[in-house]
């Protein structure tokens, strides 16, 4: 049982920053897809180009930190090699990263009560 | 067994951490191209290309895109064909005629765009003996618009203009970059033909500098994460455990 113990290691506080960045790779790639990359596709106006060119930015260099998160939460909650990867990448696609939080979520309150029920 | 595994699990590491540096350096250099071409260049006054640039040796970034003038005579002529230009609002594909101009004076050559196949009147260039030109000097073209035949027995097209791939022609040093030629003129007298509209070279990279770097971030972060990760794991297992 020690060995998933979500409270021997930290992991509720790695999982509350996995879940903020999460939301917002989330959010960030939504306007990434939806709103930047087709305008940026399809429309020939240059200034309303250079004027979204903070979501890519912004999106480029908050990733890393999602990724950092996503590792801590993975390897805190003993995570298996192929589920790292795939939380690692869920940070580049929209809606992904928002089931990603939801499963973490979904992990924690299973451990939660686990850990619960042995104590009782 | 165990062991046998740890050292393929060590060399896929390995290959890991080289792809992902790669890619950041591959980025890197995006990011740096994006910046070389962006910068503006005054078309005034025209220098001689000697000054700003020499033989066998990379373009600097203060010399792309600068006017420049020398002179010397042809020594090989080629075609560039599929060329994307500019006519005013108009863009259109043509075949380029390129000229190799040996510099007068020296062992050295530099690719000139004279203008679009078939426009010049008078003699071949190869014997119009001294020729004086201006026009800018940009970068070598590095991806391919046309299969190239240069490399063949008498195959005159480049697929792209890049000295690279004429390298060793005459036994000639060659300048990185080509000129896009202004105006030439021999024995006096202006050499009349449909120039090629020379304006400054811009990166064909999409995306912005700060974009790249970004992505060279990533890159990276993805190596030392590779190189981290079974620290870390290890760490946090020995944590738990005491």
């Amino acid at each position: 049982m020690a060995k998933n113990s979500p409270f021997s290691s930290g992991l509720e506080g790695a999982m509350a920053r996995y879940r903020i960045m999460a939301i917002w790779a989330g959010v960030m790639s939504l306007l990434l897809w939806f709103v930047q990359v087709p305008i940026h596709t399809f429309s020939h106006n240059t200034s309303l180009q250079n004027k979204l060119v903070w979501i890519a930015l912004v999106h480029g260099y908050t990733y890393p930190i999602y990724v950092l998160t996503a590792f801590q939460y993975c390897v805190k909650s003993r995570k298996s090699f192929t589920t790292t990867i795939v939380f690692i990448l869920a940070g580049t696609l929209p809606i992904a990263s928002f089931i990603a939080e939801r499963r973490a979520v979904r992990d924690y309150e299973t451990l939660t009560s686990r850990r619960n029920s042995a104590s009782e | 067994m165990k062991s046998k595994s740890a050292i393929a699990y060590f060399f896929l590491g390995l290959v890991a951490v080289g792809t992902f540096f790669e890619l950041g350096l591959w980025q890197l250099h995006r990011a740096q191209e994006v910046t070389r071409l962006a910068k503006p260049v005054a078309d005034a006054p025209a220098v001689a290309l000697e000054s700003i640039a020499k033989a066998a040796e990379n373009l600097k970034d203060a010399a792309i895109n600068r006017i420049v003038t020398t002179s010397g005579k042809y020594v090989a002529i080629y075609t560039a064909p599929n060329q994307e230009i500019s006519m005013g609002q108009v863009r259109q594909t043509s075949t380029l005629e390129v000229g190799l101009l040996q510099i007068r004076g020296s062992k050295s050559a530099i690719l000139v765009v004279r203008g679009i196949v078939g426009s010049f009147k008078g003699p071949v260039p190869t014997s119009l003996g001294e020729v004086d030109l201006a026009g800018r000097l940009v970068p070598h073209q590095s991806s391919d618009h046309w299969n190239s035949t240069v490399s063949q027995p008498g195959g005159t097209e480049l697929g792209r203009i890049d000295p690279s791939l004429i390298a060793g022609v005459k036994g000639l040093a060659l300048f990185d970059g080509y000129i896009i030629a202004r105006s030439e003129s021999a024995a006096g007298s202006n050499l009349v033909a449909t120039r090629v509209p020379s304006l400054p070279a811009k990166s064909g990279i999409p995306g912005f500098y700060w974009q790249h770097i970004s992505y060279v971030i990533i890159w990276w972060l993805m190596a030392l994460l590779v190189v981290g990760a079974p620290i870390y794991s290890r760490y946090e297992a020995n944590k738990t455990r005491s």
